[in-house]
């Protein structure tokens, strides 16, 4: 009998706008430890279904089951609802800084949810606590239970959420994107310990993520959700490996990690659809290439494909369905023909240091750069990687002039940024743009949209009125906007729109060299590919020159022509792509790509599938 | 910690120092001869002359603020200009009013505005949060005068009409006469300081609340199976103690400087009513003096809210980043 059963399962949240269909007509069961994996984008529905399960929602219409060891969750009474809670079924929430009330000492809150169910004494409960702690690899766990989680790091304060997690020995355990808001080397551990528990508990683990890579090398099972739909369901190979649900093919495709040479990325275009609107026929048809007239009419079927189930029109083994991404535009050949173009960046034994006084008077030094070296040369990508605090967006700020380093020469084009006089600042602002990482965050939300991106235009005097207007459209139209939304305030974009909205910012006044600082972690994979490939589209057509920043492997690869790795301020290793991917030499190289491999396993097994 | 405490104590210090030469050097410019108030209208030069000499006004100001300083240090506030007491003996009669008067509206303003605004922050957009609401708008909107004197009228002057005493309209008498009966007499005092209070506290803690409660760990009490009363009460309330704490101290130290308005509707003796008749009469000494002490009492605040935030965050407390 599985654990958990799940059918015909439909949630309605009501906001102010209508009935919001976050999951529509799901079923999906998982067993006694076996690894459930939930992969979709943004607003597919897989978190509300997560915290559903739990009961976490209260003020949604729940339609359907969920059956839990032979009872339905939904209709429940809370009472009782609340006993399961954390006594069978545990949670793991995304960001293990925000989920652990920071004033509580650990031990505190993993023995209050072993009091909250069974009847020890405190110490009882403690000692459970430090068992339990011990379990999940935190060292010298007798002392560390007293220690607040502002003690303890990232990857620590996701081992002791798992650790209040599995100290009940739940029967069902949901993770809902455990490793997204931790450090690469860091994710691979966490997913190993969830892994180790659930063998050894005996646990049933629901694993959401949007990371499709992380799920194809652990999942026994999958499940593809889409606007609140249930794409594809299967065994984790199958679906994760051999798809037939065209969505589940492009994401896989748009995975930049599924891509070894740097051409294009395949993408899906367009973007998802509003949850607000029930459509008639496949929620994905407005994006499928392979969409049939009765696809938007009528709601598709389940179907059984090669080792999944699929809910789709199209019949049989699918292939060919995305858009088949164009060749990589080529370079000019004068370009590509030059022995070595010359040096737009050049920067020597930069450091940045911070000085900080404490209360008891003691002054701190900090050095966030010790000493970096770097060119980056006309035409080509730098691409930066490193793990939080690094350095690497420090790096970034100073060479864009947003910050005074302490030490050392940073040259733009050819002239030292120490001898800068106002009118070299001005022209540096001019050809030396940044487009930033949070597309939320970064632009003025009470702007209209054509304000936000004529800004340069009107800051460095360029042009007014009309003119400014019509250049602003020509910019839009070139990133992927449409110029008629020239009025529109950035919320009424999406995270992709966002992004092309900065881009377009940046390329306002012709820039030279264009600084991306973690561009598109923010966004999701299918839009992710998008964004990618307009980047790499820009430079060649505009001849830019890119510093690339991101702690994603895979996307710094895509994208760069030479890397240089970033660990505690300093530089490990630099050399072209191919060199360092293939003959990594630095051990903090080879430990960051094998952290990243914990995905690629599955991959590459596909492609050997789809080869034969 | 005792590094931090007596850095902290070293500038309050400095901070009363600065505003007593503040105070002292603008009663020198200020228009008027204190001389000629104390020794009367109608009193010869020569006898203003003369109380001149006895106040120490006729040196040179700094060698005054010298003598000021000095005669401070140990313990003396000087003299009132108008009946000859010692200034530190008048705010010693004064300080219990007050105290009493800041103390029992500080406990009813807390006890009504928290829980209104847990209440409404709990479900928010509910019959209960709207309530709420109209009691923050109510009370935030009218001056503690004007609740002062209404509840002056609805709880002494129409039961007093209808011949009998529910509350007495306000008058100090010491907690050492009983307990009751201090409470008794302060009751509508209390209310009216207490209502606009409560109001911002209610509307504070419902602000703080609602952030609190979206908070990712609040979802992982909630997943921990914790009773919902634990969740809100435990570690909800928890989280919104430091901001509380923050804006309680600053309430109090301003109280215990004298609750001028309540105390002039009650007619109650206290810091407040002294400093309006210190002001009224031109009596240096004693203004100087409250305004002291109301310094006195900020830095005071500061300093005990400072060790407060050691006890209740954490963070604070193992040095965090």
């Amino acid at each position: 009998m599985p654990v958990l059963e799940v059918r015909n399962l439909s949630i309605d949240i009501p906001t102010g706008d209508g009935e919001l269909h976050a999951v529509r007509d799901v079923s999906f069961s998982v067993e006694a430890e076996e690894m459930f994996g939930i992969v979709g984008e943004s607003g597919s529905g897989k978190s509300v279904l997560s915290q559903s399960i739990m009961g976490l929602l209260p003020n949604t219409t729940r339609r359907g089951s969920i059956l839990f060891e032979g009872r339905d969750l939904v209709t429940l009474p809370e009472r009782q609802m609340r006993r399961l809670r954390g006594d069978r079924i545990a949670m793991i929430s995304q960001d293990p800084l925000s989920a652990l009330h920071p004033y509580f000492s650990v031990g505190q809150q993993i023995c209050e949810a072993i009091l909250a169910h069974r009847s020890l004494t405190r110490a009882e409960a403690l000692k459970e606590a430090v068992d339990v702690l011990g379990l999940v690899g935190i060292r010298d766990p007798e002392a560390r239970v007293h220690d607040y989680p502002h003690q303890f790091s990232g990857g620590m304060r996701q081992r002791v959420m798992i650790a209040m997690a599995v100290a009940l020995k739940p029967a069902l355990l949901i993770a809902d994107e455990p490793t997204t808001a931790l450090d690469v080397t860091i994710q691979a551990q966490i997913i190993e310990m969830i892994d180790e528990m659930r063998r050894e508990l005996g646990t049933a683990v629901i694993m959401v993520t949007h990371d499709l890579a992380l799920l194809s090398s652990i999942a026994d099972n999958a499940m593809v959700m889409y606007a609140g739909n249930r794409m594809e369901t299967g065994s984790g190979a199958a679906v994760l490996g051999n798809p037939d649900h065209p969505y589940t093919q492009g994401l896989l495709a748009s995975s930049p990690a599924h891509d070894t040479a740097t051409g294009r990325l395949s993408s899906i275009p367009g973007q998802p659809p509003s949850l607000l609107d029930s459509p008639t026929g496949c929620v994905f048809a407005p994006r499928c290439a392979a969409a049939m007239d009765r696809c938007r009419t009528e709601r598709p079927p389940l179907r059984h494909g090669r080792g999944s189930d699929y809910l789709c029109w199209v019949e049989g083994g699918l292939s060919g369905t995305q858009e088949t991404p164009a060749a990589k535009p080529v370079r000019p050949a004068g370009l590509a023909a030059a022995p070595e173009p010359e040096p737009v960046i050049d920067v020597a034994d930069l450091r940045l240091t911070y000085h900080s006084g404490s209360f008891f008077g003691k002054a701190k030094t900090t050095e966030v750069l010790k000493g970096i070296d770097l060119t980056l040369r006309r035409g080509e990508t730098l691409g930066i990687v490193g793990e939080s605090g690094c350095g690497k967006s420090s790096l970034a700020r100073i060479i864009a002039g947003l910050h005074a380093p302490s030490g050392g020469r940073v040259s733009i084009l050819g002239r030292d940024m120490a001898e800068f006089g106002p009118e070299d600042w001005r022209s540096l602002r001019q050809n030396v743009q940044m487009v930033f990482q949070d597309p939320f965050g970064s632009l003025n939300p009470r702007r209209r949209v054509g304000a936000i991106i004529g800004d340069p235009f009107r800051i460095h005097g360029v042009c007014a009125g009309e003119e400014r207007k019509s250049r602003v459209r020509d910019l839009m139209d070139l990133v992927g906007l449409n110029p008629e939304h020239y009025n529109r305030f950035p919320s009424e974009f999406s995270g992709g729109q966002r992004q092309r909205i900065g881009i377009a910012r940046a390329l306002a006044l012709q820039p030279k060299i264009v600084i991306f600082d973690e561009p598109v972690s923010a966004l999701d994979v299918s839009i992710q590919a998008q964004i990618l490939n307009l980047i790499q589209d820009l430079q060649i057509e505009r001849d830019l020159s890119y510093l690339f920043i991101s702690h994603d492997l895979s996307v710094v690869r895509h994208v760069s022509d030479r890397l240089m790795v970033m660990n505690a301020g300093e530089v490990v290793e630099e050399g072209t792509t191919a060199e360092i991917y293939e003959r990594p030499r630095h051990p903090y190289t080879r430990q960051l790509l094998e952290a990243a491999m914990v995905g690629a396993r599955a991959p590459d097994h596909m492609q050997e599938e789809v080869s034969a | 910690m005792i590094g931090f405490l007596a850095k902290r104590v070293g500038f309050a210090a400095l901070v009363l120092f600065l505003l007593s030469a503040f105070i002292f050097f603008l009663f020198f410019v200020a228009p008027g001869d204190p001389a000629r108030l104390v020794a009367g209208e109608r009193a010869s030069d020569a006898q203003v002359q003369q109380v001149r000499e006895n106040l120490g006004l006729g040196k040179p100001v700094l060698a005054q603020y010298g003598d000021f300083v000095m005669r401070s240090l140990s313990g003396d506030l000087g003299f009132s200009y108008r009946n000859q007491q010692p200034v530190l003996t008048l705010i010693q009669q004064r300080m219990p009013a007050t105290i009493s008067l800041c103390a029992g509206a500080v406990v009813m303003w807390l006890l009504l505005g928290v829980p209104i605004g847990i209440m409404s922050a709990r479900k928010p957009g509910s019959l209960r949060d709207r309530l709420g609401q109209v009691f923050i708008l109510v009370g935030v909107s009218f001056p503690s005068f004007v609740l002062g004197m209404a509840a002056l009228y609805c709880l002494y002057f129409l039961p007093r009409k209808a011949g009998f005493t529910l509350f007495p309209a306000g008058s100090y008498k010491p907690i050492g006469d009983g307990v009751l009966d201090w409470a008794w007499h302060l009751f509508l005092p209390w209310l009216s300081l207490a209502l606009t209070s409560a109001a911002i506290y209610a509307r504070l803690t419902r602000g703080q609340m609602l952030e609190v409660l979206g908070e990712d760990y609040i979802r992982t009490a909630r997943a921990k199976g914790l009773k919902e009363r634990v969740v809100v009460f435990k570690h909800g309330l928890r989280a919104v103690l430091t901001p509380l704490t923050t804006q309680l101290g600053a309430d109090v130290a301003v109280l215990l400087g004298g609750a001028i308005v309540t105390e002039q509707v009650f007619g109650l003796q206290g810091i407040g009513s002294l400093a309006v008749q210190a002001v009224n009469s031109q009596d240096r000494p004693v203004i100087i003096g409250i305004v002291l002490l109301a310094g006195f009492f900020i830095v005071v605040a500061n300093i005990v809210v400072d060790l407060l935030y050691v006890a209740l965050d954490p963070r604070v407390r193992t040095g965090a980043a």
